[in-house]
């Protein structure tokens, strides 16, 4: 299933990593704010990748969490707290969150538990709509980070850089280790999965919980950056959707996919939208809804099944994964 | 006897109106293989599930191994060393066979604070075993029904059980597979598992069985040696209806 990673695995990641490093040192402010939005929803697919991908259950609650993040950052930083502390104490507060929430509602399956997760995102954000805490619909002001543009944007890009290889490591090593193993078995059949021994409870609600913290870090960061929170802003349901059609179309439930779909979408949408200006979302639509059909498992399932059967069999794949949709 | 191992006393499940299994005794022994038969919708799956955890008690007790477990999740009782195969075969399918094998060995046992690498040992073991080793790099999916019930069969071994619970392992299998089928049950039992076997197939039972037990709608109306057993006036009543045995009488 998962094989351990081989030394060359890890040293074209970590040249991947080196050159993220390097890339602000010789590159315009835009394209490092372009970096800041692809690691962002790298970070929000990554999580979604661990309840979604992995156990097979559709969650809708990464725009819950991002938002907690976001307002746990705005409300603490207001009071004096450090930045990076405020991002600690945020993914905390979400885990914490995540497993109260997840007790209840992981009781449910499929289409159940993905509005359960829908209804939990509205519920935080007419909370934060309603509360004084949060600044109601007024929105919450942040402290400005003192330095030029050339400084904050580097630092709030070095910032996501850091939460997204974190969220990365820990699903490379989730995956590699007995927890991945019993997702995946929860995943695949989840009375089978408690016959041969698997707390399916306890498995779904450490996968529900680490699906929360890493975008709770990452609206944090989004909060600070962006100064001023709004709830429609930051409970944005489209985050959620971002993650999910990232993860689906680089590859579910593998640690690459995730990286994937957010780099080759976010790029492609810009060049969709520099070239088609009048009807790159149209454009957009057509490509997800074709590799949706032709690659219903994503691009990383694709490069794994041609690796083992050959180049050659491209168009057999193709036309294999198309039938199933066939009534 | 030898030593009792898993002990039921007045078991009871009703759904609803319906009791599926009503105030059923039974004993198994350490090293035996105990069958257990009965028509259609008697209450065997039933029993099995209560055992497993899979369905929750009305009324009575399961011990195993002198300990109450009939409130434990199944992952619970998987661990303490029960394990079962289901009557329709429930695999990972998108998952290899090997790996189908490994998730029994990492999380089956008490000591499965085993790592991946070690548990695969476990599982090409049993895979070889139940002779699947050939097949282990194929997904679940794509094995034959034969093949299917003998992964099922290896995943259950591979939590290392002390007794395993067979639902009907030889349904819709042909002749050879069947004797192979027998056989494979008869290694496992020798290697000092005890056995606990639902089938519908007569030969079967009669071949293997040390004891067996037979329910109908949910009550226990026999116990014992199968040739015992097979000649049990209720037993054939029960199988072949009243009639046929009025009838059987009056031809003497």
């Amino acid at each position: 299933m998962f094989k351990p990673w081989s030394k060359i695995q890890w040293f074209l990641m970590g040249m991947g990593v080196f050159a993220l490093i390097l890339m602000p040192s010789f590159s315009e402010n835009d394209v490092i704010r372009k970096w800041m939005d692809i690691l962002m929803i790298a970070i929000l697919a990554t999580s979604w990748n661990f309840i979604g991908g992995l156990t097979g259950y559709p969650s809708f609650a990464p725009a819950a969490f991002f938002g907690l993040g976001a307002y746990i950052t705005a409300i603490l930083m207001n009071a004096g707290f450090n930045f990076f502390l405020t991002l600690a104490i945020g993914s905390a507060f979400g885990g914490v969150i995540a497993l109260l929430l997840g007790i209840p509602i992981l009781r449910l399956r499929g289409h159940y538990f993905a509005i359960a997760t829908f209804g939990v995102a509205e519920f935080f954000r007419e909370m934060a709509d309603n509360l004084r805490i949060t600044g109601g619909g007024d929105g919450i002001n942040l402290p400005q980070i003192i330095g030029g543009p050339d400084y904050f944007t580097r630092f709030f890009y070095f910032s996501m850089l850091g939460v997204a290889v974190l969220a990365f490591l820990v699903q490379y090593f989730v995956t590699r280790h007995r927890l991945g193993y019993g997702l995946v078995a929860i995943r695949e059949n989840e009375d089978a999965a408690a016959m041969t021994g698997i707390d399916t409870t306890k498995y779904k609600i450490i996968a529900f919980v680490l699906s929360s913290v890493f975008p709770a870090m990452a609206g944090g960061v989004y909060a600070y950056r962006a100064a001023f929170l709004e709830p429609i802003d930051v409970f944005d349901i489209l985050f959620s959707i971002k993650a999910i059609v990232m993860t689906m179309l680089g590859g579910v439930g593998t640690v690459m996919g995730p990286l994937v779909g957010s780099f080759l979408m976010e790029y492609l949408a810009d060049y969709l939208w520099s070239a088609f200006t009048e009807f790159h979302s149209m454009l957009l639509g057509i490509i997800i809804v074709l590799s949706v059909l032709f690659l219903p498992r994503g691009l990383m399932h694709l490069f794994q099944e041609l690796r083992l059967k050959g180049w050659r069999s491209l168009g057999a794949i193709l036309r294999n994964n198309i039938q199933r949709f066939r009534v | 006897m030898s030593e009792v191992l898993l002990e039921g006393r007045a078991v009871s499940k009703r759904f609803g109106g319906l009791t599926a299994v009503s105030a059923v005794d039974f004993t198994v022994y350490k090293g035996e293989i105990l069958g257990l038969i009965g028509p259609n919708g008697a209450g065997k799956t039933t029993l099995l599930n209560c055992i497993t955890g899979f369905d929750s008690l009305n009324e009575g007790e399961i011990f195993f191994r002198g300990t109450r477990i009939e409130s434990l999740k199944p992952h619970v009782i998987t661990r303490m060393g029960i394990a079962r195969t289901f009557q329709i075969v429930q695999p990972f399918p998108n998952l290899t066979v090997l790996d189908n094998v490994t998730m029994g060995a990492l999380f089956g046992s008490l000591d499965a604070r085993k790592e991946v690498k070690r548990a695969h040992a476990v599982a090409e073991e049993k895979l070889e075993m139940v002779g699947l080793i050939n097949k282990a790099d194929s997904l679940a999916s794509q094995l034959t029904l034969a093949e299917r019930k003998r992964l099922e069969f290896a995943k259950s071994l591979a939590t290392d059980p002390e007794i395993i619970l067979l639902d009907e392992v030889n349904a819709g299998l042909n002749q050879a597979e069947i004797l192979n089928a027998i056989a494979l049950i008869r290694k496992v039992r020798d290697q000092g598992v005890t056995v606990l076997i639902i089938e519908h197939l007569m030969k079967v039972i009669m071949d293997l069985s040390d004891r067996v037990i037979v329910l109908h709608h949910g009550e226990k109306i026999a116990e014992g040696a199968p040739r015992e057993v097979t000649s049990d006036e209720q037993v054939i009543k029960a199988y072949l209806g009243e009639k046929y045995v009025a009838m059987m009488e009056k031809l003497g």
